[in-house]
């Protein structure tokens, strides 16, 4: 049954990329249980345009938790504390009556903040153009059962293609680190006959333009997985470290 | 390192060559880090070196067991070592480079990553429900912190035994079994070695598995294999190490 | 009444027998040459399925492409939340599946009001995709032999859906991203994210640019080419609560149509019929569940209305299950408006449950039972996981409670054959088009036809339009551009400038529950005069009343949402119109006035058989009706049946 809880947020507020920024306190009241986080925070919205104070900019779209367009860090953790969810699904039945709650936007470098919860994520674009793909045009494609996938590759390719784009990996790293979002992508092509021919190619260049966006190393903290949405796996990093190491000792460069 | 223990004392001389050496492998590990085009070939690196050192740590461990079997198996192994010098001193040197390039990579990559998060988040928690040391104490937090501890260590133990450095054991006089008993039984040390050994358990407790990963051998955190034999390896060679600075005085 | 133009609309259907029409009519498209290609600019608005892969796909040909999209990444677009599948004649099941049969399917399951040579392209075209998209990477389900799965879904008495479990929309629209993203490696493409298209540029009666804003800075652009592909969605979101994304609006086809495109069948709207139910009046959207939901799953209500028991238990004999009842042969897989309706009438007449008694039950029980916990938890987990997540309940124990909610919409720009609007140059692709799915569609059938759109039929006719068409040079220095800059930028400031007292997303929500109410499920003739009334004065109080915070110069999301509002508070009048008009009740569209004695929709082929493409004529006027008459040579026109 629904109850309704009293909050106090603590919301960082940045009107555009240049400006400072800080936190800043609202308090909401009668919360329902039943709302999305997302929701909870369109009642602070509406709260505040009618206080004269502009709403809190944050990025939402499917609100069902596939598009990747939302997310943030609630109380430091990386579209909040349930596993496998993202802050859109993550309900208020999972906060306490008179409970605090810091809601911050990712923090990267590569990330940067355009105003208040939300920020640039192009640099993941640009990762998937160094070579996230197939190079088929449309109209040259074999009929679709020509090359048998079996189906353990299939579902693990699937496993690893269900990555939303939402970043949670670079924000809950502590290196802010896109080595889960670049080795998915990485193993999900790898995994697939299709993917073969451009399969060394495709890891040095996404690798090469991973590094140049500046995002942190991987150290191996796992904490990627733990807050991934799509709870993709860190064994597509460990895969993408051998697909590397393969393609550069057979003396693949980067071209980007 | 107990790799020098023959030599009755450490010559000016030979101080001379380990500060050469040292510069050495600074140049050489500065030109060869500035080569590592990747991050993942860093990782790569950082993971080589990493398990090199912990073969280098099996060794120097089975040298301190040498110490079980009593004052003269041990010297006896520790003259064996110095049979032929110039081999002696390219070892030195390989071990060397290892500790180098190790610690220069970890210092270039805890600086990157540090910068690649920018502003500090104003609250900050782990997601990993099954971190078992906690959140504090997790020890892939902590690899810069406990790898400057240890490095701080190995500066102490190359001071005591290599380079033969501490006015208060009187090296000239000490086969190195007795060396090794004398600098153990001071109290502070015999902790400052304890210490050590435990910084080194909870280095290796992320640092071997994560060498796995970084290699991409298996998946370091869904085989348990790889995950809890890089931490009993870790806490074995801690446990090893850590030991004899409590017991040497029976020996 | 509505005003009646006199000529009816030139479909363009090429002749010839239907299953010829698309080669034929190929074979006499005119081409543009591979080193002219490159003289042509064109724009792509919106990335989902139908913009990527007609972005990708004119790339791909040469032509510079600029695509624009509302999100900040063309991989968010709103097709990524497709779930269930993509239909394909593929007949690899030997169901004696065919393009025959799936063209007929679509033409019965849209009602007989979609354009018979359009569905059937659309099922030849089907099987193409699934090449395209399994040569692209996309994961679909495999058998152990390696070869492609598929399952069966509403309406249909073959298995021809594939799918990537229930995330088949997201692996469709990777692979058209990623298609996209090589191109713009290839410096073919431009990608402008987070713009928002504000309007046409119309030069001499051509499309020939856009408007739009770029919501980080507040700049307003604007961009010229030779042709516009409008692939911006569907309109749901004019009822509020929907299970379309909350970005998802009608301002670019509605500022289309304000320029002189025809929209058509505006009245007809989806509802899907399992959606995880309203739960309070914070509610910001829908959640969808997914359709193939209903392949294992019963729906159920108590047979008596008192019956408060916890739904385990009831026994079977007192539970009531209506799908079943009333229509024996397809059981819980009827077309979804059928679904909905029923789901409407259970809950209407008080059989409803849950705490607001409007839900239905929607039970795994028999089929855990049947199949094991593991095959149920294979095929459904992560949907079942999603609900558990949205209503703490876990349906592996306790059946799914759902209630019908607006999902897609039919209507759409008017397009010919060749997908062109009545606009020379703009081209309308996927959703923000009517042209395939007539009053309903069927499950697995959005996907099938945006990448259609996208991939196999713009690129060919949208070269047509290029080789046969004498373009001036225009810049956007021209006059219509500025023109039609200041008009976009003076209706934003007089948003901001309004001053008032009420927020966009509360007038919105209004908005919804006028359409709701009076032309959402079931309509009738004094509902729909009433809703005009109401929402002809909700505008008015929108431009004197509404309050947005902030200026236009910077990222404002409040100021956007306005904008999209005031687009749907002209919009929904139309809507209201179009199913005023519409005496007749077929697929989404039910006007009460006509039903059978049993309760289903009751067509007027006689008086109705046709499109209602609305023509603008103007800020004051009333909309000018006209007419596509639609023919059915090749599927007779019956009444529905899936008793």
């Amino acid at each position: 049954m629904a109850h309704t809880l009293n909050l106090t947020l603590r919301i960082w507020r940045q009107s555009d990329r240049d400006a400072r920024g800080e936190f800043r306190t609202y308090d909401v009241r009668g919360i329902s249980t039943h709302m999305s986080f997302l929701e909870m925070l369109d009642v602070l919205n509406e709260q505040l345009i009618q206080q004269g104070e502009e709403p809190v900019a944050f990025d939402h779209d499917c609100r069902e938790g596939i598009c990747g367009q939302c997310g943030m860090m609630i109380n430091g953790q990386a579209h909040g504390p349930d596993r496998e969810t993202t802050t859109c699904q993550l309900h208020m039945r999972r906060f306490e009556n008179g409970q605090t709650i810091t809601i911050e936007p990712w923090r990267a470098r590569a990330f940067p903040v355009i105003r208040d919860l939300v920020v640039d994520r192009s640099a993941f674009d640009r990762i998937i153009q160094a070579g996230g793909y197939i190079s088929v045009r449309t109209g040259q494609a074999p009929e679709a059962n020509t090359l048998p996938v079996p189906y353990e590759d299939a579902e693990k390719a699937l496993d690893a293609a269900a990555c939303i784009g939402c970043g949670a990996c670079v924000a809950q790293c502590k290196n802010a680190s896109a080595m889960l979002f670049t080795a998915a992508k990485v193993s999900h092509l790898a995994l697939l006959p299709q993917g073969q021919p451009e399969r060394r190619r495709r890891v040095v260049n996404m690798v090469a333009r991973m590094d140049s966006e500046q995002f942190g190393n991987c150290t191996n903290t796992y904490e990627c997985e733990a807050a991934c949405p799509a709870g993709i796996s860190v064994g597509t990093i460990s895969r993408m470290n051998r697909e590397y190491l393969k393609a550069r000792l057979a003396g693949v460069e980067p071209n980007l | 390192m107990n790799v020098s223990l023959l030599a009755a004392s450490t010559s000016p001389a030979e101080r001379w060559v380990y500060a050469g050496m040292l510069a050495a492998n600074l140049v050489l590990v500065s030109v060869l880090v500035g080569r590592l085009g990747s991050s993942l070939a860093k990782k790569y690196v950082m993971s080589l070196t990493g398990l090199a050192l912990c073969g280098f740590l099996v060794i120097h461990l089975i040298g301190n067991a040498m110490m079980l079997f009593g004052a003269e198996t041990y010297n006896a192994y520790a003259d064996s070592l110095h049979k032929d010098e110039a081999a002696l001193k390219v070892g030195e040197f390989a071990l060397l480079f290892l500790f180098v390039a190790h610690i220069w990579l970890g210092l270039v990559t805890a600086g990157n990553n540090r910068a690649a998060r920018g502003r500090r988040y104003d609250e900050e928690h782990v997601k990993r429900q099954d971190r078992t040391a906690g959140e504090f104490l997790a020890p892939d937090y902590w690899m810069l912190v406990s790898g400057l501890v240890i490095g701080a260590f190995l500066i102490l133990h190359l001071w005591d035994f290599t380079i033969e450095g501490r006015p208060d054991i009187g090296y000239s006089d000490k086969t190195p079994f007795e060396k090794a008993k004398a600098i153990l039984a001071v109290p502070w040390t015999k902790i400052a070695y304890v210490v050590g050994s435990v910084f080194l358990g909870w280095h290796l407790g992320h640092g071997v598995a994560s060498s796995f990963q970084s290699l991409g051998i298996g998946n370091a955190r869904r085989n348990r294999a790889i995950r809890w034999g890089g931490v009993a390896f870790a806490w074995l060679v801690a446990l090893g190490f850590g030991i004899f600075p409590l017991i040497s005085a029976y020996l | 009444m509505a005003v009646v133009a006199a000529s009816p609309l030139a479909a363009k259907v090429p002749a010839g027998p239907i299953a010829e029409k698309w080669d034929l009519h190929k074979n006499s498209l005119k081409l543009v040459s591979p080193t002219n290609r490159r003289k042509f600019d064109v724009i792509v608005v919106g990335t989902g399925l139908a913009g990527a892969s007609a972005a990708a796909s004119l790339a791909e040909l040469g032509y510079n492409v600029k695509a624009f999209c509302i999100q900040d990444s063309a991989r968010r677009a709103h097709s990524i939340a497709a779930q269930g599948g993509i239909n394909a004649a593929k007949n690899y099941r030997n169901d004696n599946d065919s393009v025959w049969r799936l063209f007929y399917d679509t033409v019965k399951g849209g009602d007989f009001r979609s354009r018979e040579a359009n569905v059937y392209r659309l099922a030849q075209l089907s099987a193409n995709i699934i090449d395209q998209c399994v040569a692209q990477g996309v994961p679909f389900a495999r058998e152990y032999g390696g070869m492609l799965a598929n399952r069966t879904f509403g309406g249909v008495l073959v298995e021809r859906t594939f799918y990537a479990r229930g995330q088949t929309g997201q692996q469709l629209l990777l692979g058209a991203y990623s298609a996209l993203m090589r191109q713009v490696t290839t410096g073919k493409v431009e990608m402008y994210p987070r713009r928002e298209m504000l309007d046409l540029v119309v030069v001499d009666g051509v499309a020939r640019g856009i408007v739009c804003r770029n919501l980080i800075t507040g700049a307003f652009e604007t961009h010229a080419a030779h042709a516009i592909v409008l692939c911006t969605g569907g309109y749901g979101n004019a009822f509020y609560l929907s299970t379309n994304a909350k970005a998802c609006n009608v301002t670019a086809a509605w500022r289309c149509y304000r320029r002189g495109a025809f929209f058509a069948n505006p009245c007809y709207t989806q509802i899907h019929p399992t959606c995880i139910p309203v739960s309070g009046s914070y509610q910001s959207k829908l959640t969808l569940m997914s359709e193939s939901l209903r392949n294992d799953g019963r729906v159920w209500v108590p047979k008596d209305a008192n019956d408060n028991r916890p739904p385990n238990e009831i026994p079977d004999d007192q539970r009531d299950y209506y799908l079943e009842r009333r229509y024996p042969t397809y059981g819980n897989m009827v077309p979804r408006d059928v679904a909905s309706r029923a789901a409407k009438e259970r809950c209407d007449a008080g059989y409803g449950v849950g705490e607001s008694g409007m839900a239905v039950y929607l039970d795994f029980r028999d089929a855990i039972a049947r199949d094991g916990l593991e095959v149920i938890k294979a095929k459904y987990g992560n949907l079942f996981h999603m609900y558990e997540k949205i209503t703490a309940e876990n349906p592996y124990q306790v059946p799914m409670r759902i209630y019908p909610a607006v999902h897609y919409t039919m209507g759409g720009l008017w397009v010919d054959y060749n997908l062109e609007s009545t606009v020379p140059g703009l081209f309308v692709l996927g959703e923000a088009n009517f042209s395939d799915h007539g009053a309903n569609r069927l499950g697995a059938s959005a996907l099938m036809q945006g990448l259609a759109d996208g991939y196999f039929v713009v690129p060919y006719t949208l070269g047509d339009f290029l080789a046969r068409t004498v373009f001036p040079k225009v810049t956007i220095n021209h006059p219509s551009f500025k023109e039609t800059l200041v008009e976009a930028r003076n209706r934003v400031e007089r948003i901001v400038a309004a001053g008032g007292t009420r927020t966009a997303d509360d007038i919105h929500r209004q908005l919804g529950q006028i359409l709701w109410d009076k032309c959402g499920m079931a309509r009738n003739a004094s509902g729909l005069s009433e809703a005009i009334g109401e929402i002809q004065s909700l505008r008015e109080e929108f431009w004197e009343n509404v309050k947005v915070l902030g200026t236009g110069e910077a990222l404002n999301q409040n100021l956007e949402h306005a904008g999209r509002v005031a687009d749907f508070l002209e919009f929904g009048e139309l809507m209201c119109r179009d199913a005023l008009n519409r005496e007749e009740s077929c697929g989404g569209h039910f006007r009460e006035e006509h039903q059978t004695p049993e309760g289903e929709a009751l067509r007027d082929d006689e008086n109705y058989c046709y499109v209602a493409a609305w023509e603008h004529r103007g800020a004051d006027e009333e909309a000018a009706l006209h007419t596509e008459p639609l023919s059915f040579e090749y599927v007779p026109l019956t009444q529905r049946s899936y008793k």
